[in-house]
């Protein structure tokens, strides 16, 4: 018991230094981020865009004809919203549509590619796989001032929040397997 | 919590078969007068246990089969497809849902594939499965195996579906190279798990032994034997088809 203490004390200490800059502005790889669980009559999606092509082009999400939050490229944020069908669209020169049904609890994940345009890119926003954002090289959280004003978009203050204790339960499992 | 609610009835459904048994069989050995007193006290059989109603968990897992083609070309957002209970719910042995229940599944999304290499976009969610007149709701759908169709890449916690791009386009030569379209053939399998807790009346108890003994294990071609929930059973020829 004293050495899962242990363990758990020096996993979590390693986890706060770790963990800190993922939670701050830097970029850091997609494998390294902490998505926080979903509350209980919440969903979430996780909104993330690749690098690439179009970099100097935004990609602003909206639900209901309201910014949810700007998506920059390499940059990623997370939407916690209510269980159901939701429509979510981008628009430049040409709009797009993507409606994802949210579950209570499960954190589904979509994507916005910039496609080529006649005069300008077109954002696309398409579904994706956990593994398409944990494979990112470096990746980071949208700035506060690039969100809302529609809810839903965890800021940086909550997402470090939120993260908290699903970093400490992940480490707790961890070492409970090394304990034995 | 619910699996103890089913343990506990299973265990006053047997409690209730031991107490009847005896008593049938001591009316046999005694007298008539006595048979006449002891009677009403001895004879009822616990038909409420038997009959009393199940409650199915909140997220409990099922397999089920689209019974519609579908695809990225070929649906439309807010389309409605045919799905089918492919395995009974079976708990504690009791077969409380049989195989062949239809319900109804919902494309969330469709988009055909575009020029400039965009590809096709499918997100599906399985809707409800009818069930002794009523709806049994169901979430989180996931297609199994390889039945994502031709073009494939990846399920989420509904299914949602972006199908394999062609590589990124050079130029305007782009403009005319398509990603790939989503084809999911009748006959796809796919997990859901239960929206919320369903109470039902298991069927009876002799049901109940029949359908526990291989719920999991029943061949596909045995599905239409095991139907009793649901009608026409031409969904049957049509996934057969679908699979081939």
């Amino acid at each position: 018991m004293k050495i899962r203490n242990v363990l758990v004390a020096s996993l979590l200490v390693a986890t706060a230094a770790a963990a800190t800059p993922a939670m701050a502005d830097d970029k850091v790889a997609g494998s390294e981020v902490v998505i926080p669980d979903a509350p209980e009559g919440t969903g979430q999606i996780v909104f993330f865009r690749p690098g690439g092509a179009g970099f100097a082009m935004g990609c602003s999400v909206n639900e209901n004809g309201e910014k949810i939050s700007s998506l920059g490229s390499g940059r990623y944020f997370v939407l916690r919203t209510t269980p159901g069908r939701h429509e979510f669209s981008v628009k430049s020169e040409a709009k797009d549509v993507l409606a994802l049904e949210v579950e209570e609890g499960e954190t589904q994940f979509a994507k916005c590619k910039i496609k080529m345009g006649i005069l300008m890119g077109r954002p696309d926003l398409a579904p994706a796989k956990e593994d398409e954002f944990r494979k990112m090289n470096k990746v980071q959280l949208v700035d506060a001032d690039d969100m809302g004003p529609a809810p839903g978009a965890l800021r940086p203050e909550e997402m470090m929040a939120a993260a908290v204790p699903a970093a400490e339960a992940e480490m707790e499992v961890e070492a409970d397997a090394a304990a034995e | 919590m619910n699996m103890r609610v089913v343990g506990l009835r299973a265990v006053v459904m047997a409690a209730g078969v031991c107490l009847a048994t005896p008593s049938f069989a001591q009316t046999s050995d005694e007298d008539a007068a006595a048979e006449a007193v002891e009677t009403p006290t001895a004879i009822p059989i616990d038909t409420s246990a038997v009959t009393d109603p199940v409650t199915i968990a909140k997220l409990t897992p099922v397999v089920i089969e689209i019974l519609d083609p579908l695809g990225s070309k070929l649906s439309n957002s807010l389309d409605t497809y045919r799905i089918r209970l492919v395995e009974p719910i079976v708990i504690e042995g009791m077969e409380l849902v049989p195989a062949g229940a239809e319900g109804m599944g919902e494309v969330v999304h469709a988009k055909k594939a575009g020029g400039m290499g965009a590809a096709g976009e499918l997100v599906l969610a399985a809707r409800y499965l009818t069930v002794d007149g009523r709806q049994l709701r169901l979430r989180s759908m996931e297609l199994l195996e390889d039945a994502e169709g031709k073009d494939r890449m990846g399920t989420v916690h509904t299914l949602n579906i972006a199908s394999a791009a062609a590589p990124i386009p050079i130029g305007l030569l782009g403009y005319f190279i398509g990603g790939g379209n989503i084809e999911i053939p009748a006959g796809a399998r796919a997990s859901a798990k239960l929206a919320a807790p369903f109470a039902i009346t298991p069927v009876s108890s002799t049901a109940a032994k029949a359908g526990g003994e291989e719920p999991a294990s029943r061949p596909q071609g045995d599905m239409a034997e095991t139907t009793t929930l649901t009608g026409p059973e031409g969904g049957t020829d049509e996934t057969e088809e679908g699979l081939q």
